[in-house]
């Protein structure tokens, strides 16, 4: 399982141990400024950082962004 | 004029009652009128001021083995004695006695809303599931400290049972501090008269935690289960994957009734037709009233991303989307309704064989 959330510390102490860090509180996976082509960009960005993280080992509750790159 | 005399019943174990050792574990509820065994030290304690009118014993295992029913059983028996003081055990660090005994003095105490009392070794699991529901005396490990528990319990029974009350309090309560009764904590928040104001006290504490001096903390946190972290997926391609949210999307009109605050209640939606890709956004409704909605209802996929994972559905990144989107409303809803609800969607979803989720929230 991976959480995004954009308050990724409730997540990170309620025990989730992959959670990613989403864009805004009013809007998790997308950013209403950019154009629908920018945007789905981004989702899809989103949605691809998840589906690494889901094949990523961790060891406990572990925060990840769209652009660390770990 | 003699004050009357408080009546008192008390919960003992087979081996504490004189009914025999682990071989008798399994023995059911006796009564016996009058003290038994420890009731002794029990009834010395309480001098003149009260009255042991009778003794509950049962077997640990006969206890432990349906925490329900047997509490009830136990209720009624107490219940016949009209007590006004209810003590169990002490249990030190015996855990299926403990857990009987904070069982009891639960019961007892939310259904004839008399003092219950009993008393721990802090290691017993007894004082974490019932520390909130009954006075528990901090014990030693061992029945070795029998005479000094069962002298800390009744000094707190009668305590309770005098009817003073307790003058740094605001609301007009006999709520006696764990650090002079030596009790653990109820967990219990009270708003107090204090000498300092709050922004003082907050100095004086965060100064005392720098400085690494003891505090101690008007409110303490809770601590969350470590949860095994599922091992990492090998293979995308062969998966199925789930979406479930907790940001309140439902369809217009709100049919399975969540609330916008402390809302209890998932259900599912088949994404074909709630999330169709030629969505209309006067369809939905965000019943989630702890963000502002307007961004998630011109495009739920910005909440729910059915769109962006079928591309890598399509594309053969991931094997496949589950047809069901699984929906609640997470806003101030209680950390252990949450738990239980994410127990119940889990199951759900292991049923069905998937293999991941996407949870989103907002």
């Amino acid at each position: 399982m991976i959480q995004i959330s954009a308050v990724p510390n409730v997540a990170q102490m309620v025990g989730v141990n992959r959670v990613l860090r989403g864009q805004t509180i009013t809007c998790v996976v997308g950013n209403s400024v950019l154009t629908r082509e920018q945007e789905d960009d981004l989702r899809r960005k989103y949605v691809l950082r998840s589906l690494e993280l889901l094949q990523k080992d961790v060891d406990g509750p572990t925060l990840f962004t769209l652009d660390d790159g770990s | 004029m003699t004050q009357k005399k408080l009546r008192v019943v008390h919960y003992l174990n087979q081996f504490f009652g004189q009914i025999g050792g682990e071989d008798k574990a399994d023995v059911g509820f006796s009564v016996q009128e009058g003290p038994v065994g420890p009731g002794m030290a029990l009834k010395n304690a309480l001098g003149d001021q009260a009255e042991i009118v009778a003794t509950v014993i049962c077997g640990d295992n006969y206890y432990s083995k349906d925490l329900d029913n047997t509490s009830k059983e136990g209720l009624e028996l107490v219940k016949k004695y009209e007590p006004d003081l209810f003590f169990a055990g002490p249990a030190f660090h015996a855990g299926r006695y403990g857990v009987a005994c904070g069982s009891m003095c639960k019961n007892v105490g939310e259904n004839l809303g008399i003092p219950v009392i009993t008393g721990m070794f802090e290691e017993n699991p007894g004082v974490n599931m019932y520390q909130k529901y009954a006075y528990i005396i901090k014990t030693g490990n061992s029945a070795r400290g029998m005479v000094e528990a069962v002298n800390k319990m009744v000094k707190l029974g009668l305590k309770l049972t005098s009817g003073e009350l307790n003058e740094h309090l605001v609301l007009d309560e006999v709520r006696p501090r764990p650090e002079e009764y030596d009790y653990f904590s109820r967990i219990i928040i009270r708003n107090e008269y204090t000498k300092q104001i709050t922004a003082e006290r907050c100095l004086d504490l965060l100064l005392a935690k720098i400085k690494g001096e003891p505090f101690e903390s008007d409110v303490v946190m809770p601590v969350f289960e470590r949860i095994e972290p599922p091992a990492a997926i090998p293979d995308l391609s062969k998966i199925e994957v789930a979406l479930v949210s907790d940001g309140g999307l439902v369809p217009k009109g709100n049919p399975d009734g969540f609330s916008g605050r402390g809302n209890l209640r998932w259900t599912t939606y088949e994404i074909e037709d709630f999330l169709p890709e030629d969505y209309s956004k006067v369809d939905y409704e965000i019943v989630h009233t702890g963000y502002f909605p307007v961004e998630v209802l011109e495009n739920p996929n910005r909440l729910v991303p059915v769109e962006a994972i079928r591309e890598q559905v399509s594309q053969g990144k991931v094997g496949k989307l589950h047809p069901t989107f699984f929906s609640t409303s997470g806003n101030a809803t209680v950390s252990r309704g949450c738990a239980e609800m994410g127990v119940e969607i889990a199951a759900e979803l292991k049923n069905r064989g998937i293999d991941a989720v996407i949870l989103t929230s907002t």
